[in-house]
């Protein structure tokens, strides 16, 4: 019994990575994408040495160079290696959006999760409160709150975080709406085990598929955002080497030294795709019932 | 029975699906035939290719990954597999009806019954006024014991019942008067009363119009009552075939045996077992050289798996056929 | 019928209300005060009391709320303080030329992201499904405020063929319009496309797998009439969801293609507003586009009900 167990569970797991990757070799691209982007950011400080520039170094005598051996991706207007700084950007979107997708996960599942499972008014307020938070446009909604914050990573996090709250929210409940009335649920009810465990314990486990592909898709979203608050200056503060910083500083000199601009963009558009189509295949592999519902 | 007139005649039909694992070979060399005013059945278990039999008669096959490699269609004289799309469209839904599996899903859900009725009317009846489809769809609902016919018109899929929705869809195979009805397990999803009264309205405007029906199903004991003759269908091939009281009385193949011997019957005295059959059935993709039964076959020998497949061969009894290397009785091994 | 309208005209209510109050309080929290930051350092005593007089910035926040909800619901909004004019007055000034580039933003991306989502599906894993399924990732992808600036240097700077920036009124000269439009419209309406073409295609997918395809074909109905009779409106109906959330991605979207092409709409209204702690700019703006969100999926939840039987007939 255990060995066929075992054999079943081995089973799924290849049945998983089958299915993950048989969208091709575009999920295969995407996640090596996204493996690499992690280790850029991970060893930031490493690669920097290698380059022999940090994101911060001004180079006065060489400003908006052409990439050359010396500059690999050129410079900036004031002379700042844009390598050094693309590597440093990849640290604070990975960094921002991940963080946020957490800080939402977090509290929208138990949001949802208990709102959920208890159902009636407290359901109904919670939800359309949630609408109401839905109804106004997410990069208005962060740009209002990121004046607070002051360009403090951990702050736009917290704040991106709030504005992708909803749609955790919204999953978890519409799950667990209809989770509860499997018998599992109601016979844990009849035995009285406690509402808390009720939730953790039973209706947890079986949003795990959906929380996991969400959370994949939101952490492009959040990277999105970011950096387009970055752009518009409300975001990450100036010298900090934000992709959407970059974009905007790069700006003025996009006919001259396009690279500066151009980069930091296809930086952001590869990472945001390989997001999205990582979460697409995620929720192929993981539950093909899900396809047009998340 | 008199008239022994040739309908649809199925030559050497091959169907493959090709997918990731490999050539799924659900039709393999299939023939079988369908005589006017005759009631013919197809039985197997799920994956024996029945339904892709039928659904190759009518080319639906969907395509990729489907594809019909080769054989012949023959009907009213004609070779169908030579027909253009076009023209294949004539023949569906007005020569040869088709009725599924899923009631419940089976019809629009954003259109009236009315409406879905008369567009497939008017579709074969070029010319035909919304009035004449519309009093022609009426009385198809009234053929099939819909009451109150006028109302139903108007109603959509979801305001019926299953029992209902197959009616409907029974209606629309009649409206056309189709010379062939192919019913693809018509019962399956409805619960049991309903299931009975659903057959014998199939079989009451089969004997009033004339039609030919084939029946595709699993259910033994649905066939022996409605059925003039009989195909058994195993691994994409037909591995035994003859009328309904050669089956019935004296089946030869082991499969048809095993099949019989899992199906309750009234007659069935008590503490007597029913018998499954071991085994499930094989992988599609990759068959055997040898009888494709054998590894489930409680008659197997050595001899079996040293030869290729068995063709299909007359039992001596006329008109019943088998696949079988042995020459299995009641049970038992002969000679 | 009368009653399920009723009914989700009493939920829109209270989700504005709820609206109302978030709003309100996002702009409270904001730290600083906005009579420091209007008037300066160096204002004495007298002149920010008077200030806060003026702004009821004096009074307790709840009252505070209530004094601009029933201004809101009398049609005021309160005043600018940057602009020292009333809220409404600078909306109704800016709207229409958000409207003008949202709307045909809008629409074209429907329209075409029908079209696309559809041929996609019906010629699945063909050379144009994978265009068009690459061209809606890029679009789903690729920061708009970026393909902004790119188009603005390719087709303004290199090619010299549209105008970098700047905007005139349909009303006024409309080939100018045009001229002016073509480029924003289209950065707009190229992220839209790509969610409706993306929910085209996978709903379509969806429905051509169906049983009741399956019997419309087996009825010898053309290929052309399963697909735009039968397949088209069942996967057609859940879009209609998709483009009403549009219109949130519109006015978001307008901050950035705003502030790329230097129109003076709602979008750049906003980001003046927040730069300069406008405080009852930021209120109304959101509490309107709120609203007008509100108003828009009230409108796509009534439309349901005609294009599908089965919520209709529940209304009963």
């Amino acid at each position: 019994m255990g060995e066929i167990r075992k054999k079943k569970s081995t089973g799924s797991a290849a049945r998983f990575f089958r299915v993950f990757f048989s969208r091709g070799i575009i999920t295969k691209i995407c996640f090596g994408i996204l493996i690499l982007f992690v280790l850029i950011a991970v060893f930031a400080p490493l690669i920097c040495k290698l380059i022999g520039f940090g994101p911060y170094e001004q180079d006065l005598f060489n400003m908006l160079k052409k990439p050359s051996s010396e500059h690999l991706l050129g410079t900036d207007d004031i002379g700042r290696d844009t390598l050094a700084r693309l590597v440093y950007g990849a640290r604070v979107s990975l960094l921002t959006g991940i963080l946020s997708s957490v800080w939402a996960a977090i509290v929208g599942i138990l949001i949802g999760l208990a709102a959920g499972y208890f159902g009636g008014l407290l359901n109904t307020v919670v939800m359309r409160i949630t609408d109401a938070f839905i109804a106004i446009p997410p990069i208005i909604f962060t740009m209002v709150l990121s004046s607070m914050v002051k360009g403090n990573l951990l702050g736009l996090s917290l704040v991106i975080g709030v504005s992708i709250m909803p749609s955790y929210i919204r999953m978890v409940n519409g799950l667990v709406g209809s989770l509860k009335e499997n018998d599992y649920v109601v016979a844990a009810k009849l035995v009285r085990e406690n509402d808390f465990i009720i939730m953790l314990k039973h209706l947890l486990p079986n949003c795990m598929a959906s929380m996991i592909v969400t959370f994949t898709m939101n952490v492009g979203t959040a990277i999105m955002l970011e950096s387009t608050l970055s752009y518009l200056g409300v975001g990450i503060a100036a010298p900090t080497p934000a992709w959407g910083v970059m974009v905007s500083e790069g700006y003025k000199y996009l006919v001259n030294q396009p690279l500066v601009a151009i980069l930091p963009g296809v930086c952001i558009m590869l990472v945001v795709i390989s997001f999205n189509i990582c979460g697409d295949s995620l929720r192929d592999a993981m539950d093909p019932r899900l396809r047009g519902k998340l | 029975m008199e008239n022994k007139e040739i309908l649809l005649d199925v030559k050497n039909l091959r169907t493959s699906f090709f997918t990731e694992s490999g050539e799924v070979k659900s039709v393999n060399d299939v023939s079988f035939h369908v005589n006017r005013q005759e009631v013919v059945a197809v039985v197997g278990e799920s994956g024996s290719g029945k339904s892709v039999t039928q659904l190759s008669v009518l080319q639906l096959i969907q395509s990729p990954p489907g594809r019909i490699l080769g054989g012949e269609i023959w009907f009213r004289g004609e070779n169908l597999l030579t027909y253009d799309r076009k023209k294949m469209r004539t023949i569906r839904g007005n020569g040869i009806s088709m009725i599924f599996q899923e009631p419940m899903t089976s019809l629009n859900p954003v259109y009236t019954v009315g409406s879905q009725l008369t567009e497939v009317l008017r579709v074969h009846h070029k010319g035909m006024s919304r009035q004449e489809a519309w009093r022609r769809g009426v009385e198809a609902l009234k053929a099939v014991g819909i009451p109150d016919p006028e109302a139903r018109m108007k109603n959509y899929p979801f305001e019926m019942s299953g029992g209902m929705r197959q009616r409907v869809l029974i209606a629309i195979a009649v409206a056309c008067s189709s010379e062939l009805i192919i019913a693809d397990e018509p019962t399956t999803a409805l619960d049991v009363t309903t299931q009975a009264q659903v057959m014998e309205l199939l079989m009451s405007l089969v004997q009033e119009n004339g039609t030919s029906l084939i029946v595709v199903t699993h259910n033994l004991g649905l066939v022996t009552r409605y059925a003039d003759r009989i195909y058994v269908m195993y691994a994409g091939r037909i591995v035994e075939s003859g009328t309904t009281e050669m089956i019935m009385k004296n089946p030869r193949h082991p499969y048809t045996l095993g099949l019989m011997e899992s199906v309750p019957k009234l007659d069935t005295e008590k503490g007597e077992q029913l018998i499954p059959i071991e085994g499930a059935p094989p992988n599609l993709a990759n068959m055997p050289s040898y009888c494709s039964f054998y590894p489930r076959c409680k008659f197997a020998c050595e001899e079996c798996k040293n030869r290729p497949h068995p063709e299909l061969r007359s039992t001596g009894e006329e008109g019943h056929y088998i696949s079988c290397h042995l020459d299995v009785r009641g049970g038992k091994v002969n000679g | 019928m009368g009653r399920y309208i009723l009914k989700r005209l009493g939920i829109s209510l209270f989700v504005v209300l709820m609206v109302s109050i978030i709003t309100f309080a996002l702009v409270k929290i904001l730290p600083g005060d906005p009579a420091v930051l209007a008037l300066g350092t160096e204002a004495t005593d007298e002149e920010l009391e008077e200030f806060h007089a003026k702004y009821n910035l004096d009074k307790p926040v709840v009252e505070q709320y209530f004094l601009w909800m029933k201004g809101a619901m009398h049609g005021d909004l309160g005043d600018s303080i940057k602009f020292s004019r009333p809220v409404t007055v600078c909306i109704a000034e800016r709207l229409p030329r958000t409207i003008s580039i949202g709307l045909p933003a809008l629409i074209i991306a429907s329209v075409l992201g029908i079209v696309f989502g559809v041929i996609s599906a019906v010629f699945r894993g063909g050379v144009v499904d994978n265009f068009i399924t690459f061209l809606s990732t890029i679009g789903l992808g690729a920061p708009q405020f970026w393909l902004g600036i790119l188009a603005v240097t390719v087709f303004g700077l290199r090619l010299d063929m549209l105008p970098l920036s700047g905007y005139v009124a349909p009303s006024e000269d409309f080939g100018q319009y045009v001229y002016h439009a073509i480029l924003p419209v289209s950065i707009l309406a190229f992220g839209l496309l790509a969610s409706v073409a993306r929910q085209s295609r996978s709903n379509m997918l969806e429905v051509i797998n169906q049983d009741y395809i399956r019997t419309a074909r087996a009825n010898g109905l053309s290929e052309s009439r399963v697909i735009f009779r039968h397949a088209l409106k069942n996967a057609l109906i859940p879009v209609i969801t998709t483009i009403g959330l549009q219109v949130r991605v519109i006015f978001g979207g307008s901050l950035m293609i705003e502030q790329v092409f230097n129109i003076a709409g709602i979008g750049s209204l906003i980001t003046i507003a927040i730069q300069g702690r406008d405080y009852m700019v930021i209120e109304g703006c959101v509490l309107m586009i709120s609203v007008f969100v509100v108003i828009i999926n009230l409108i796509i939840d009534l439309l349901y009900g005609f294009v599908d039987p089965r919520i209709r007939k529940s209304w009963r």
